[in-house]
């Protein structure tokens, strides 16, 4: 089933939850809706589901207007955040809930749910109740429980939320994957930009009830829209600066960064944002001179935070060289993008970006 | 080398222990186990078969039968209201909810006997309603209706308030994950909301079957306790001690007591099988 979402719009008492939001998502896609908490994702997702109603705006699913129609009959499967399972039920009992609403023959049902304790493998945990169960455990079995009807359409509202890191990582590759065998929509909910980017087709970037934008990961990475893009998706410097006939400059400094864009007027006030690792650290002096003033060793890298003009930027190196506090490096930036700051209409959007590769 | 005193310490923890335990069990004793055997010996000692002759008897029967109805009404109307109310006070948002939060706790704070007084005020044969009912020949006071809303009053508040913090703790995802999975708002109620408000539920039924059996002062104003007619378990009892018949007040009691005692092991073998 395709998922059309059309201007919707929500409030709740006088906050605007949900601000004139359209999207599509294609039949067989896994879309992410990204954000920060309280932007209103989870609304959105409720409002699909047909859990809340938008004030205005349509949702249409397989192209059709399922305003009116009811969240029990809009065939959707639901994943709670917080699993929401029957405690009163053994697993076996949830997962089969939809289907003993039907009028299904008991010998089909149980087909079905030995079915779907296989999908999730919970083998052997039918006649456990959800207190006797982990975590990731119960999150599968909400997942078998939403699945049991063969909905067209799969919500997934943070799923992973609640748990360990480690079970967070294994289960969405593993939901990855059962996306692509059953061949379901899904949309899914989440804060956290690593699950968005390792499992989606697609992501939806919001914040403040309103997209932000819209693309593959790779695209919202690197050619983020916005400051907020850029930031919320990944670590990124970002530090005033002015822009010259020959060169950019870091604001009230003759500290030059880069070549001036061909097509650009020169500028005092602009944002210059810088992903860590395109930081180059160099210990000749072909560049900006910096000072280390941390190092953090992260593994498989190291965090460097570099001080130069009064500014501090973060850095990835995975040289792994050994540096120490106090050294003087210079620095290059390999790219970044630099935006117009749109002056007193808001402070935080940042457009007219361009990408400067040195 | 200094050795570490904590054995002192321990042993001072344990008597402490041991010295809370007892005041406890010495006051649950002085309090509920001796008058409760008290009633028990005096029973025995005061004439068994003497007991048990004055509670045969026709009226003491009748009184008997009369407690039971008056039990059956109220948990039936308490549970459907008291349910009904408690999913009105957690999920929805109106004016004056406070205040009517605040009014379902007036039973446990008014004495009966005021209550009893209020309901003959307006149920009476010269009441404001009571009139009304007395001119088609309906008796509310110094009848079984009256006993009913008396009774009504007194335990109103135990369901609602045993099955509003349950049912406030365990939200509504669940619901909205049957819904989502397609039950309508009534097989939702009972698949799902019904056994998670179970135990509150159970234990506010408990508690309401023990007050309806005991309770005196409400339904004694508005019965006005006579005999074979309005005289429940209780007031017989009551009225078989101020008769000197000591040991058909006796007999009487320990069955009511028995009665109590058997409700609070059931819900207490209940609960542990949960």
């Amino acid at each position: 089933m395709s998922i059309n979402v059309h201007t919707i719009s929500k409030k709740f008492d006088a906050f605007l939850a949900v601000d004139n939001v359209s999207f599509d998502v294609e039949k067989g896609e896994l879309v992410s809706l990204l954000g920060p908490s309280g932007c209103g994702k989870s609304t959105i997702l409720r409002i699909i589901a047909g859990l809340e109603q938008p004030d205005t705006g349509s949702v249409f699913l397989n192209g059709r207007n399922v305003n009116s129609l009811s969240a029990r009959d809009r065939r959707v499967g639901f994943v709670f955040q917080h699993y929401a399972l029957f405690k009163h039920m053994t697993v076996g009992e949830n997962i089969g809930f939809a289907l003993s609403l039907l009028k299904i023959p008991k010998r089909q049902i149980a087909e079905r749910v030995a079915y779907l304790v296989d999908l999730v493998k919970l083998h052997g945990y039918e006649k456990h109740y959800p207190d006797q169960l982990s975590g990731g455990q119960r999150q599968r079995v909400a997942l078998a429980r939403s699945l049991a009807a063969e909905p067209g359409i799969l919500l997934l509202d943070e799923p992973f939320g609640a748990l360990d890191l480690k079970v967070r990582e294994s289960l969405a590759g593993w939901l990855r994957q059962m996306h692509d065998k059953l061949d379901v929509t899904s949309i899914f909910v989440t804060h956290d930009q690593n699950e968005a980017m390792d499992i989606s087709d697609k992501i939806i970037v919001i914040n403040k009830g309103h997209i932000e934008q819209t693309g593959t990961a790779r695209r919202v990475y690197e050619n983020p829209q916005n400051k907020f893009v850029a930031s919320f998706i990944g670590n990124i410097n970002s530090i005033d600066a002015t822009v010259r006939k020959d060169g950019i400059f870091v604001k009230g400094t003759d500290c030059r960064v880069g070549d001036s864009p061909a097509c650009r007027d020169a500028k005092e006030d602009t944002v210059l944002l810088v992903r860590p690792e395109d930081i180059v650290i160099n210990q000749n002096s072909s560049g900006l001179s910096a000072t280390i003033t941390s190092i953090r060793y992260k593994g498989s890298f190291m965090e460097l935070g570099l001080k130069f003009n009064g500014t501090i930027v973060k850095a990835i190196d995975f040289s792994k060289r050994e540096w120490h506090t106090d050294q003087k490096v210079s620095i290059n930036f390999k790219m970044f993008k630099l935006f117009e700051k749109p002056g007193t209409l808001n402070g935080e959007i940042y457009e007219n970006m361009d990408t400067i590769y040195n | 080398m200094k050795s570490p005193k904590s054995f002192g310490y321990g042993s001072k923890k344990k008597t402490a222990e041991t010295a809370l335990v007892t005041v406890v069990i010495v006051w649950v004793c002085m309090l509920i186990l001796m008058p409760l055997y008290g009633i028990v010996k005096e029973a025995c000692t005061s004439g068994l078969f003497s007991g048990l002759i004055s509670i045969t008897r026709p009226d003491a029967l009748h009184s008997f039968y009369l407690t039971l109805m008056l039990t059956v009404g109220a948990v039936v109307v308490n549970t459907f209201f008291g349910i009904v109310l408690a999913i009105v006070l957690v999920r929805q948002e109106f004016k004056g909810k406070l205040a009517l939060n605040g009014l379902i706790d007036l039973p446990f704070a008014v004495s009966p006997i005021v209550a009893g007084f209020m309901f003959i005020t307006l149920y009476g044969p010269y009441g404001w309603i009571g009139s009304l009912f007395e001119a088609h020949g309906v008796k509310i006071i110094y009848a079984f209706p009256g006993m009913m809303i008396a009774t009504l009053f007194v335990t109103f508040p135990f369901v609602v308030r045993e099955v509003v913090p349950v049912l406030r703790e365990y939200g509504v995802e669940q619901e909205e994950a049957a819904f989502v999975l397609g039950a309508t708002k009534w097989q939702t109620f009972w698949k799902v909301t019904l056994p998670s408000i179970k135990w509150g539920l159970v234990y506010g039924i408990t508690l309401t079957v023990a007050r309806s059996i005991g309770e005196f002062g409400a339904v004694m104003v508005v019965s006005g306790a006579i005999i074979n007619k309005t005289q429940t378990a209780t007031l017989f009892t009551h009225q078989q001690f101020t008769n000197f018949d000591y040991s058909g007040a006796f007999a009487a009691a320990v069955v009511l007591a028995s009665v109590s005692f058997i409700t609070l092991v059931i819900m207490q073998y209940i609960q542990k099988r949960k």
